[in-house]
């Protein structure tokens, strides 16, 4: 089923028409959907579908040296795609929509503490006062599961696991009240219990604030896991959507029917039924 | 933290000691007969007689490692001899001409890492235009050079053609400009394309993504965070640069006649002097391995990964 | 034209004249007796100083020895010390570090602590003090450099071998069967032949620059054998007046490191050693004090 006229003018994540070309190749052609608030997307292809470059693209930060068109319009305001312009946005960047990827190691600064990266990101947005700050932190950093969060400021990224940093990176989401939630292949290289805990922490957070997600992701079981709404990812172009039920029930285009014939060949793990 | 830095600084006493062993094995393997050296540079004609004096007086009929005890204990205690020319205590005069080449090399260290952090953040920024192409032709041109060609250039230009500067002699600021000029050279090209080089690869690090993602300013992100992780690594070229910066103070003093402990050792090496010369290389390399270490901890204080060596949770 | 095509072609022309630059110094070197048209040593002080002409091409010294012979011949002596001392680095440098790399264990720490005691000291400083206690001549200066060098290449070729021992195609021509040794020699020495090879023509402009300069300093070659460095120091004192004296021999100094760096970065290009240099770059850094590796970029 796909969202109404009106549902769209009510969605928080409006992609119109993107277009991402480096020179005559064509990465992600003409892609349209919208994303509420409450629900989770998931976003699924192969690797090369154009996922991660169009995640990138909505935070405004498309890699360098693509030229990039369309519109994408958070909560009905118009985000600057280019990353001279983006600069401007920063603001909104981080404030309404945060981002987590994968391998978080390597997003975090080596030389920095986790307080470091709290403090700077917070003063970002102009929510430095110090008493009102230290608070965040620690509510967020327990709210993602951390019992005892002074531990964990003074560590650096290195001596921590991908789940707990994948955590921290939820816990930085939540101390600037995002509205909505892109998770970039977020639990790929996480081992199975890591990945359980992170979904269903991101699973508590959209029941409990209304969070929207964006879940951008391979693996199908995720998907039926954790979303509501499905976007069927292929070399760039969008084939299928809809609620996941309905397109892992009865997929329409063949290439959903070849990626969910492979996931059940290679875990016996029937999509539909797996659906929540 | 503090155990790296003990464990470091007694890892200093048996470097030393290898070094002093080196340097008299070298002694020993190449002096010939330092007996010989010894009676002529005292223009004593060397009789069969004079040579045993020599000899006993040298401590040469004592077993090897005896005397290189003898020598160590000597060294320690701050003895190298006298120099054969002048008859003067060798550790005496060798820092009276230190601090000569302590000023033109701090200079030009100084010099380099000032100027180098500036040249390379500029270039990595305007990657590919025209800054970027002059700091990297520059670069590439002066590392070519060589620095003994470029004082004499330098020398032809400032003192020859305009008369700026005083081509020779020890003196204040003018008379430093180019010998620091001349020394820093190549230090100065390679630590620019370093810097370079690593802010390009912090610039295009995901964590610096995932920053801008966060919503910092540009300004933070290129400001504190990759500058922080580029000039890092700079720290452990520093160690190599001080290596580079005093083979160049022997090359900036032969040109322009600066009175340092570089000259000094050339014209020991020419008068076949050995104490001095020994002298002269224990008390370079002690410097160069104390100032690696100091590298080193600084290294370690700043990248918390090599401070906790890899331990944590 | 494109900004990356005229990038392209510059880049082709550079190496291109690189190229030929090394080819006329190694013709030179090689038949710088044929070539030339005097004798360098000879000294005729009716032709202090002659300007250049037919017979002079580049004028005379203050000993009236031609110029251009000079260069020649300066030629042969730079470079073929150059040579060899790069041969004798490889070898030794190879010999040490595939070894110390490969075994591992007891041989491995001992061939280290020995590498780690040359590089303790400032490679210029005890070039000297070597030339010092063995005395000059060409034979001593490049003892000297080589002996200076060769253990920041042992360890290199060693961070090498290590990163290499561990890659997944090692491993598994190991586990198929393949005898240490033959694996060694197919799935290892290529690619350190071929990092070697990058790295030795980089640093032949830094090796020549230490062997001019110890002669520069009257600690390498005796004269009267025509060497660049020499040539410098011989017209230092005619600097007010005849600058060209001082000119020359620099120049052709220049131009070969020049020559032999750009050879060198289109080399490493060309080979694109990137993803082992990296590896090896992490492996050395972790063990020298002194982390020279990094500044593999910049050199």
């Amino acid at each position: 089923m796909t969202p109404s006229s009106s549902a769209s003018a009510q969605a928080y994540l409006n992609v119109r028409d993107l277009r991402i070309t480096a020179g005559e190749k064509i990465l992600v052609g003409g892609l349209s959907f919208t994303a509420e608030k409450g629900r989770v997307t998931g976003m699924v292809g192969e690797s090369g579908s154009g996922k991660s470059l169009t995640c990138q693209t909505i935070m405004g930060l498309p890699p360098r040296g693509l030229s990039v068109s369309g519109d994408v319009l958070l909560n009905g305001v118009a985000m600057p795609l280019e990353p001279k312009n983006a600069v401007l946005a920063h603001g909104s960047r981080g404030r309404q929509v945060a981002m987590i990827m994968q391998n978080p190691i390597s997003c975090f600064n080596p030389v920095c503490t986790i307080k470091t990266h709290f403090r700077e990101t917070l003063a970002a947005h102009h929510k430095s006062r110090l008493d009102n700050t230290r608070q965040r932190w620690r509510s967020s950093l327990v709210q993602v599961g951390f019992e005892n969060p002074d531990a964990i400021l003074p560590l650096y990224p290195f001596q921590m696991s991908g789940g707990m940093l994948q955590r921290v990176m939820i816990a930085l989401a939540l101390a600037l009240d995002v509205d909505f939630l892109l998770a970039d292949e977020a639990t790929t290289d996480l081992d199975a219990v890591s990945q359980r805990r992170v979904l269903d922490l991101v699973a508590s957070l959209v029941h409990d604030r209304d969070l929207g997600v964006l879940l951008i992701t391979h693996d199908l079981s995720v998907i039926a896991h954790l979303a509501d709404d499905v976007l069927v990812m292929r070399e760039g172009v969008l084939v299928e959507r809809g609620n996941v039920h309905a397109v892992f029930n009865r997929p329409c285009h063949p290439y959903t029917i070849s990626l969910l014939e492979a996931h059940y060949r290679l875990y016996g793990i029937d999509m539909e039924a797996s659906c929540n | 933290m503090l155990r790296y830095i003990l464990k470091r600084l007694a890892m200093l006493a048996p470097i030393l000691l290898t070094v002093s062993l080196v340097v008299f094995g070298i002694l020993r393997l190449g002096e010939g007969d330092p007996a010989m050296s010894y009676l002529r540079m005292s223009n004593i004609p060397p009789t069969d007689q004079a040579l045993a004096v020599a000899r006993a007086e040298l401590g040469l009929d004592r077993p090897l490692h005896e005397q290189y005890l003898d020598w160590l204990g000597c060294a320690v205690q701050g003895d190298f001899g006298r120099s054969y020319v002048t008859k003067n205590p060798v550790l005496e005069e060798i820092f009276y001409y230190l601090p000569n080449t302590l000023i033109l090399a701090g200079a030009s260290l100084l010099f380099t890492l000032v100027l180098s952090v500036p040249l390379g953040m500029v270039s990595a920024l305007k990657k590919d235009q025209l800054p970027d192409h002059l700091t990297r032709g520059l670069s590439f041109f002066g590392v070519s050079m060589p620095n003994f060609w470029f004082g004499f250039i330098l020398v032809w230009v400032f003192s020859i053609q305009l008369g700026w500067l005083p081509p020779m002699g020890k003196g204040g600021p003018a008379h430093m400009v180019m010998p620091v000029l001349t020394m820093s050279l190549m230090s100065l090209c390679i630590n620019t394309r370093l810097i370079r080089a690593n802010m390009l690869d912090n610039m295009h690090a995901r964590y610096v993504l995932y920053a801008r993602a966060r919503g910092l300013p540009e300004s933070v992100v290129v400001g504190r965070h990759v500058m922080t992780n580029s000039l890092i690594p700079v720290i452990t070229a520093v160690g190599m640069h001080v290596g580079e910066l005093f083979g160049g103070a022997v090359i900036a003093e032969s040109i322009f006649a600066w009175p340092g402990v570089g000259r000094y050792a050339v014209s020991a090496i020419y008068n076949r002097d050995f104490p001095v010369m020994q002298c002269f290389i224990l008390v370079m390399t002690t410097i160069f391995v104390t100032m690696n270490l100091i590298v080193d901890i600084c290294y370690a204080w700043l990248d918390p990964r090599i401070r906790y060596e890899g331990g944590g949770q | 034209m494109t900004v990356n095509g005229l990038k392209r072609h510059l880049r082709r022309g550079l190496v291109a004249f690189s190229i030929l630059v090394v080819f006329i110094l190694a013709v030179s070197a090689l038949f710088a007796p044929l070539l030339s048209t005097h004798d360098p040593t000879e000294v005729t002080l009716a032709n202090k100083f002659a300007e250049p002409g037919l017979d002079h091409p580049l004028g005379c010294d203050h000993l009236g020895r031609d110029v251009l012979s000079r260069l020649l011949h300066g030629a042969r002596t730079s470079l073929g010390a150059v040579a060899v001392i790069a041969g004798v680095i490889l070898l030794l440098g190879f010999a040490v570090g595939a070894t110390a790399g490969y075994a591992g264990g007891v041989l491995d720490s001992t061939l280290m602590r020995i590498c780690d005691v040359f590089l303790t000291f400032p490679t210029f400083i005890l070039a000297m003090f070597m030339i010092g206690v063995l005395g000059t001549g060409i034979v001593n200066v490049i003892l000297a450099v080589s002996l200076t060098h060769w253990a920041w290449y042992a360890r290199i070729i060693r961070s090498l071998v290590l990163a290499l021992k561990n890659r997944e195609h090692v491993l598994a021509a190991r586990v198929s069967g393949t005898g240490r040794f033959m694996t060694m020699v197919r799935h290892i020495l290529p690619p350190v032949f071929a990092q070697l090879a990058i790295l030795a023509t980089l640093d032949i402009g830094h090796m020549m620059m230490h062997v001019s300069g110890l002669s520069f300093l009257g600690l390498g070659v005796r004269p009267p054998t025509p060497e660049w460095g020499v040539m410098i120091a011989d017209a230092r004192q005619y600097v007010w007046t005849h600058p060209e004296l001082i000119m020359y021999p620099g120049l052709a100094i220049f131009v070969t490191v020049m020559a032999f760096n750009l050879l060198g970065d289109a080399l490493r290009d060309a080979l694109d050693p990137h993803a082992l240099e990296h590896t090896a770059t992490d492996h050395a850094r972790r063990e020298t004090a002194s982390s020279s590796e990094s500044l593999q970029e910049a050199y």
